[in-house]
């Protein structure tokens, strides 16, 4: 395969390793993502008043913030090789257990640390039927799913209650004019960087979830990777789902229903690969971003939500058969 | 170069324990074990709930079972192929919402029958193509037309997007579900001769077989010159088209239906039941007969458990342990996920 | 079986059966064959060895349809043929074996030897109800022909060994003879044991006899001469030399792989 031993060639090599590399900067798809987000935004500030103002913006972002934070959990899992349906329903669980606590009279802070706990949990459970009981992470999540919806009516009653409380409802604040929402966007955003892009572990990641088999053959404990990949995942619906619960000022069991749609669309617009080894943090926000924005835009143009639902679907189809385009795709 | 394997390279234990393996999860013993199970389902449940052994109650369980068996029929070609298609329970809704309408608008019930129908051919036609020419993994394809078929069900509908948004129509023809034929419900008796016709298509005809070869191995399908991406494309629109004939019966059954129709849950009900009858994950194997058993394990634990009192969302989770269970067995056969 | 080959020879006297004249392809800029001539005679056994990347299998390939010629011609009894599909290459008659097989493991051993032409009856084409009865009967009669030893054609391809795996393809082949010509092989023993791949061997020679014409490549050069008539060498696609089988060593082979001429150093 790799047998072009041309020594005059070497220069030239790396030249056209540049240009290779130009061209990907040029034409990867999140800068590609990025110019349609552009086109999308200057579409709707045209036909909108108030969409490019700063607190549409920031209304964008707020919505972005649960969104991105789940979806970054998904992206490491995807990286790994693996695969979470599970995600919307883990994090109904988690905010119906941090809200039913709280309103049993569990101190506030402790009853969202029992959330985020509970999403930990949940994601270590994932990871462990995969790793050890080797079902295929599709059928497991997809499993989870409705095992963890199942349990979110059981602790509910299936019942939705309003949870009138301004400490519970932190999510509604703002702080220096900034929805709290936001902050947590921006840590969890920095510090996905720093874990997948700067540690060792984050970029063994890479090569556990690109070619499995290689990464075992290199004594990388992939079982391992996958257990804590799932686990950190985990962290990530814990946060979202308290965050969802705190947003939503209520404990409700249907309130992870059709997240799976909206972050594996954009994750994958964000350039992360159903087969593994691939993704980014800053693909994913862009991503994020991207179907929020249109999600915000078509509702103050006052399409349907149905549309939306279509726009959306049709996306990722799009997005995932531009992106395999030159890799053959499926076969 | 190449490694030269030595001669006699089967151990005869690891040969013994093959075999083992092999007998204990071929299709046939599996078969055994679904059989097992529904006789146990049948034992608790008529323990638990004395109505549960009524004729009119088991006959309640196959008019609500049979839904479940078109699609599942329709899913077990797709996944047999190597296409897990999720997009089925948002074709249903759709077929019915486009039924209902054409009704409703006072066009005859045959041509409401045949647009729906036609409506499921039109989404695998889409998903097909999306496979075969952009090269999506048909996971992700059909997840993607999940969303869009059940957005256009609303549009169709006209709807609000309000749950239970449910359109009623008093159409003789369009409803004729509704009945009984010499006592027994229509939909069971037109699922069980679905069901039968789909295992003949299965086992005994090309179509059947090469579903089998696709699935089992599309390089060596091109090697032999098969039109492979032709063929896969023909499974998914099968399965839309069994999909969107569940949606109909469906819909008739109720007098009409709406966008919402369609329980959420219906995918996983349809996936479990096809893997429960041991078609497996990565496509080349399964069964009509392994299908039909997992369709009744499931109609069974339904019915059982509502009568027995138990509320709808304990099912989720034992559904979703069962699914667990029928691949993690799946997974010892073959070695599962690496 | 169809004795319409004539001359039972070392493939020395009558027009070659398939002629390649100036066969040329490169992928990018990498030549993966380059102006390659071939004759290959009725009845012949031909080897072709190289190195990895000698274009062996590219211009199989080129033979059997599946990768298209930049340039060249090919000719077959003496007429200029297109080949530029696999179903082109089958109706003349022309089967390869690829080194994957193509074997479906899925399937019974009767199901993979009639692939894509199963016997049917009642409606058309794809609904066409499936003969499976005499599948099996004409694929047992086929292999027990060929005397392959496999316990059932009911047996899925997956539980057989590599040595039987070979013999369903090759069985598979040859199923339809009336048409058959040539005989393509790529590395029919690679992962083979030593009694296993003399068994093929024996089956190579035993189809051979029936009258086709086979062209192997093998890595395993002192099988090839002691199976072939002549052997071809390739080095970067290009051909180096053909030589007879029987005047050849194998340090005469290596050393026209190493270094693409007689009489250099070289190390396997």
């Amino acid at each position: 395969m790799t047998a072009t031993a041309t020594p005059p060639g070497a220069p030239l090599d790396s030249r056209a390793q540049a240009a290779a590399r130009a061209r990907r900067l040029l034409l990867g798809q999140h800068v590609l993502l990025l110019i349609a987000l552009i086109l999308l935004g200057t579409y709707f500030t045209s036909r909108l008043d108030f969409f490019l103002t700063s607190q549409n913006v920031l209304t964008i972002l707020r919505f972005s913030a649960v969104t991105f934070i789940v979806a970054t959990g998904f992206t490491l899992v995807l990286i790994g090789g693996g695969l979470d349906l599970s995600i919307g329903s883990g994090m109904a669980v988690v905010g119906v257990t941090a809200g039913k606590l709280f309103q049993a009279g569990v101190p506030l802070v402790l009853a969202f640390v029992i959330g985020v706990v509970t999403g930990i949990v949940i994601g270590f459970v994932n990871g462990y039927i995969v790793t050890r009981f080797r079902i295929n992470p599709l059928i497991a999540t997809l499993a989870m799913l409705f095992v963890l919806l199942g349990v979110a009516f059981i602790i509910t009653d299936g019942r939705s209650q309003q949870i009138r409380d301004d400490g519970f409802r932190f999510a509604r604040e703002n702080v220096g004019g900034v929805p709290v929402p936001v902050f947590f966007l921006i840590a969890t955003a920095v510090l996905s960087v720093v874990l997948l892009h700067t540690t060792k572990a984050g970029r063994h990641l890479f090569a556990v979830g690109g070619n499995p088999d290689a990464a075992r053959q290199a004594a990388m404990n992939v079982d391992r990777f996958r257990l804590g990949m799932y686990t950190v995942a985990g962290l990530y619906t814990g946060i979202a789902g308290v965050l969802l619960a705190s947003d939503l000022g209520a404990v409700a069991p249907n309130s992870g229903r059709n997240w799976e749609l909206y972050v594996a669309t954009a994750v994958f617009l964000g350039g992360a690969s159903l087969t593994g080894g691939r993704g980014s943090v800053i693909g994913t926000f862009v991503g994020v971003v991207f179907v929020r924005t249109l999600d915000n835009g078509l509702v103050q143009l006052a399409v349907r939500p149905q549309i939306v639902l279509i726009t959306v679907g049709t996306a990722m189809i799009l997005a995932v058969a531009f992106d395999q385009r030159p890799k053959g795709g499926f076969r | 170069m190449t490694a030269v394997v030595p001669e006699s390279s089967t151990s005869p234990a690891s040969g013994l324990q093959q075999r083992l393996r092999d007998l204990v999860f071929s299709g046939k013993l599996a078969w055994v074990t679904l059989g097992l199970v529904i006789v146990a389902e049948f034992v608790v449940f008529s323990i638990a709930a004395p109505r549960f052994l009524s004729t009119t109650n088991l006959l309640n369980t196959g008019r609500a079972t049979a839904v479940l068996m078109i699609v599942a029929t329709g899913a077990t070609f797709g996944l047999i192929s190597g296409a897990l298609d999720i997009s089925v329970g948002s074709v249903m809704a759709l077929s019915g919402t486009i039924g209902t309408q054409i009704v409703i608008a006072g066009y005859p019930a045959s041509l409401a029958i045949l647009a729906a129908i036609g409506s499921g051919v039109g989404v695998g036609l889409v998903n097909g193509f999306v496979v075969v020419k952009l090269r999506v993994n048909p996971l992700v394809a059909t997840l993607g037309m999940l969303g869009i078929a059940f957005g256009l069900a609303f549009v169709v509908d006209g709807g609000s997007g309000v749950a239970g948004n449910l359109r009623q129509t008093t159409d003789a023809a369009y409803g004729v579900m509704k009945n009984d034929l010499v006592g027994i419900p229509l939909p069971l008796i037109f699922a069980v001769l679905f069901a039968a016709a789909g295992w003949v298509l299965l086992s005994q005809t090309r179509f059947g077989l090469y579903a089998y070869a696709v699935g089992g191995n599309a390089s060596a399908g091109r090697s032999v010159a098969l039109p492979v991406d032709r063929l896969r494309m023909m499974y998914l629109v099968f399965s839309g088209a069994c999909a969107a004939t569940g949606g109909y019966v469906l819909s008739s059954m109720l007098g009409g239906s709406g966008a919402a129709s369609v329980p959420g849950t219906l995918v996983l009900t349809v996936v479990t039941a096809v893997i429960l009858g041991g078609v497996g994950l990565l496509g080349g194997t399964g069964s009509m007969g392994g299908t039909i058993l997992g369709v009744i394990v499931l109609g069974v634990l339904e019915n059982g458990m509502t009568l027995a009192g138990w509320p709808t969302f304990y099912q989720y989770v034992v559904e979703g342990l069962l699914l667990m269970l029928a691949v993690g067995l799946d997974a010892v056969r073959t070695g599962g996920y690496r | 079986m169809n004795d319409q080959a004539g001359p039972n020879g070392d493939g020395s006297n009558g027009a070659p059966l398939l002629q390649l004249r100036g066969i040329s392809r490169s992928f990018g800029h990498v030549r993966a064959v380059h102006e390659v001539d071939v004759d290959l005679h009725r009845n012949e056994i031909l080897g072709i060895v190289g190195d990895n990347g000698a274009g062996k299998s590219t211009l199989m390939k080129i033979i059997a349809g599946t990768v298209s010629p930049d340039s060249g011609r090919i000719v077959m009894n003496g007429e200029p043929v297109e080949i530029a599909t696999a179903q082109d290459s089958r109706r003349l008659g022309i089967e390869m074996i690829y080194q994957d097989l193509a074997l479906f493991d899925n399937l019974d051993v009767a199901a993979n030897v009639f692939i894509g032409r199963e016997p049917t009856r009642g409606l058309p084409r794809l609904l066409g109800f499936l003969e499976r009865r005499r599948m099996h009967r004409e694929a047992g009669a086929l292999l027990e022909r060929l005397n392959i030893q496999i316990g059932s054609t009911r047996l899925p391809v997956g539980v057989l060994s590599g040595g039987q795996r070979q013999m369903v393809a090759i069985a598979r082949a040859v199923a339809f003879e009336e048409n058959n010509n040539v005989l393509l092989m790529d590395e029919p023993s690679a992962a083979l044991g030593a009694t296993e791949s003399a068994t093929v061997t024996e089956l190579i020679r035993d189809i051979r006899r029936d009258g086709l014409s086979i062209m192997i490549i093998s890595h395993r050069i002192p099988e090839v001469l002691e199976l072939a008539d002549r052997v071809m060498v390739m080095k970067r696609g290009e051909h180096v030399a053909t030589l007879d089988a029987r005047g050849t060593s194998v340090e005469e082979c290596v050393n026209l792989i190493v270094a693409g001429a007689p009489a250099a150093t070289g190390q396997a």
